[in-house]
């Protein structure tokens, strides 16, 4: 089966809906063609019936039909013949055309006032039409009282032809429309097909442009080359599909470097720690040697256990059944202090916690307890030192809020970057960068919603929990 | 010879210089940009070994600032940002050339040596004074393929002559070589050091090869080796 294209499928439903059209168009016209015709053929039977009824007149002898075949030959004539025949209004004959041959012409007994139609099978076997009507003879001069108008007798005339001709002319006028019609389609089709390929050329040029893409040039989007308002669309919308598709592989790029940057240092510390103490081992160097080792052990440790957090909290689904419980926010928080009280207290910070004590969620423990962990161990770090940490419980909610006057606007929208951190030189042995980006994928995978801002320098992170 | 290592990682910069002092070299380390920035300029080194992450001041913009000053010391760059970008915008801003970590001790030396063969036009690691030849790569040298028993300082002696050969080498730039910046040397330590490093080649028939240029410094002549 061919495939479905635009073109195709345009095509096929014009044609269709035109196709549809025109039989619609033909049918009418038939009827209309048809009916005027047969309306004609009528008409020309009734005429020829009116002029034999003005040869019938009423004398002082009786009824008499004054007719010769000379002057009507079409009743005398042996091939094709026409017929007429005069009766009472009872059927009783009274005169027929010589080729009738003493043979009847069939008669409708409701008599009425207006002229009778019907198809009919003539005498010599042919498909005819046969007249019926009513008239009333006219009277020979001398007759004409108003008292013999009134008694005047009425006669019945009925006349038959051949329909062969009527028919044969319908058949034409068909067949005429038919042809007509599928000449019609013929010429659509072509003039469809030409149309539509020529509308369609843009299409393709935007298809050749995208199949043209180089895959290693993410830079790369789509010109506008012929300016139609609904391709322009297009294009704009594939362009911004391109610059979103940029922008994430940037941002994994930048992930994958930093990533593989962080990893590296360590193994280089441990390559050369090594070479260089097997070269020339000193027993008095061994201690500095075996704690620089596990040291660079440890924060290669931290930095591959912090890259599978994320990617957990990224590619791992909640399953709130499995994996939710009753938390007390104080307590989680308590919980997450107690981790830091050492750091904090080598930089003589403090904890001010404030708000409804027992407030409550519904989430996964474990997952906050991570969150709340990297916040805080995060605002511990960069805060100014022995300054407080203010913490504030609301329904459904959380802020921490530490003063950071080296943060700025410009930092907040990187903040939960990858690896970004504000000292970009990376000397910090248990932080990475990964602290707030692990937040934010463990926030997003139990739906709660986080915001950051900053105000007369001091740095402000909200969590608003989902409503259970 | 003389290096400066730049690389704010402790463990890293300590094993460094562990291997390169005890390869015979001299050696002044910090961790800082800065810090190395000031070295750079104040101090002569044979080559600069510069990781680029650093704080206070980047590894590329310390690059930067000692080619404005026209300082023609030879800088490794020693990092793991290895994209070519990075590589292409260190070695078009001057530096001379580019390892990224991880990577062996034992090719981040020779790529240092290299650069300091180059810098002095030698093609390989031994120049040759007559029977006499000095072997950078091994930190030695033989008369007539012995070795000659020299200490640490005053095979450095002989290797800063030979590295300048033909060109006198004064007092005070053969205290720079030789010695780190936190160490104080006298010149009457200088000269006893050379004065012990004459005695021992004499002691192997060699006579006149490290000369003195009264008021100006030390020389090895390389026109009578030609």
């Amino acid at each position: 089966m061919p495939g479905r294209t635009i073109q195709r499928n345009i095509t096929l439903r014009a044609l269709g809906s035109v196709a549809a059209i025109l039989v619609a168009a033909g049918v009418v016209a038939n009827l209309v063609i048809t009916n005027w015709l047969s309306a004609e053929f009528d008409k020309a039977m009734l005429t020829k019936a009116q002029v034999l009824v003005t040869l019938f007149e009423e004398d002082t002898f009786g009824m008499e039909f004054e007719f010769a075949d000379e002057v009507m030959p079409e009743f005398g004539r042996i091939d094709d013949p026409e017929y007429f025949q005069f009766r009472t209004p009872e059927g009783e004959n009274f005169e027929r055309s010589t080729q009738l041959m003493g043979r009847d012409l069939p008669f409708f007994s409701e008599i009425g006032a207006d002229v009778k139609y019907a198809n009919t099978i003539l005498p010599d076997g042919r498909p005819g039409r046969l007249l019926q009507m009513v008239f009333v003879p006219q009277l020979e001069l001398e007759l004409r009282t108003a008292e013999r108008r009134v008694s005047q007798y009425v006669m019945v005339i009925g006349l038959a032809r051949e329909r062969v001709s009527l028919d044969h002319r319908i058949f034409l006028v068909d067949l005429s429309l038919i042809v007509l019609g599928l000449l019609i389609l013929i010429s659509v089709y072509f003039a469809l097909a030409q149309v539509i390929s020529r509308g369609l050329a843009p299409l393709e040029a935007i298809k050749q442009e995208v199949e043209n893409l180089d895959s290693s040039d993410m830079s790369q989007r789509l010109l506008i080359g012929v300016p139609l308002l609904d391709l322009e669309k297009v294009v704009v919308a594939l362009n911004d599909l391109l610059a979103r598709i940029e922008s994430g592989f940037e941002r994994e790029k930048r992930f994958s470097v930093g990533a593989a940057h962080e990893l590296k240092t360590p193994i280089a510390e441990l390559m050369n720690m090594s070479e260089v103490f097997q070269r020339w081992p000193n027993a008095d160097e061994a201690p500095q040697f075996a704690a620089d080792v596990l040291a660079s052990a440890k924060r290669m440790q931290f930095i591959v256990e912090s890259l599978l957090r994320l990617a957990r909290g990224r590619l791992q689904a909640y399953n709130p059944e499995t994996e939710g419980e009753d938390i007390t926010l104080l307590s989680s928080v308590q919980k997450a202090i107690g981790l830091i009280s050492k750091d904090a207290q080598a930089r003589e910070l403090s904890f001010d916690i404030t708000g409804d004590s027992a407030t409550a969620i519904f989430s996964s423990a474990l997952d906050l307890d991570l969150m709340l962990s990297n916040v805080l161990g995060n605002a511990v770090a960069h805060a100014d030192r022995g300054t407080t940490l203010a913490i504030v419980l609301a329904e459904n909610s959380l802020s921490i809020t530490n003063a950071a006057r080296t943060l700025t606007e410009d930092d907040l929208p990187m903040l939960f970057e990858s690896l970004w951190r504000k000292d970009e030189a990376r000397t910090s042995e248990f932080h990475v960068g990964l602290g707030l980006s692990i937040v934010q994928a463990y926030a997003e995978r139990l739906g709660i919603e986080l915001g950051v801002f900053l105000q007369n320098g001091e740095f402000t992170i909200t969590f608003k929990f989902p409503h259970t | 010879m003389k290096i400066l290592i730049i690389e704010d990682s402790e463990r890293l910069r300590r094993s460094l210089v562990t291997g390169f002092t005890h390869l015979g070299f001299v050696v002044d380390s910090t961790g800082d940009g800065g810090e190395g920035l000031r070295f750079g300029f104040d101090f002569s080194y044979d080559a600069i070994v510069l990781d680029l992450m650093l704080p206070s001041v980047d590894g590329f913009e310390i690059l930067r600032r000692l080619r404005d000053a026209r300082v023609a010391t030879n800088i490794l760059i020693l990092t793991a940002k290895e994209a070519y970008e990075d590589r292409i915008k260190g070695l078009n801003q001057g530096a001379d050339d580019y390892l990224c970590k991880p990577f062996s001790f034992d090719e981040l030396h020779a790529r240092v040596l290299t650069l300091i063969r180059r810098s002095h036009r030698l093609q390989t690691n031994d120049l040759e004074f007559g029977r006499v030849c000095v072997h950078l790569d091994k930190k030695r040298v033989t008369v007539d393929g012995i070795a000659v028993a020299f200490t640490p300082l005053e095979y450095s002696i002989v290797e800063q002559l030979a590295l300048h050969r033909g060109k006198v080498v004064s007092s005070d730039t053969l205290i720079d070589c030789l010695y780190d910046s936190s160490s104080q040397a006298s010149k009457n330590a200088l000269e006893a050091h050379i004065s012990s490093a004459r005695k021992k080649l004499r002691l192997l028939g060699v006579d006149k090869l490290l000369e003195t240029q009264r008021g100006f410094g030390y020389v090895i002549h390389t026109s009578r080796y030609a």
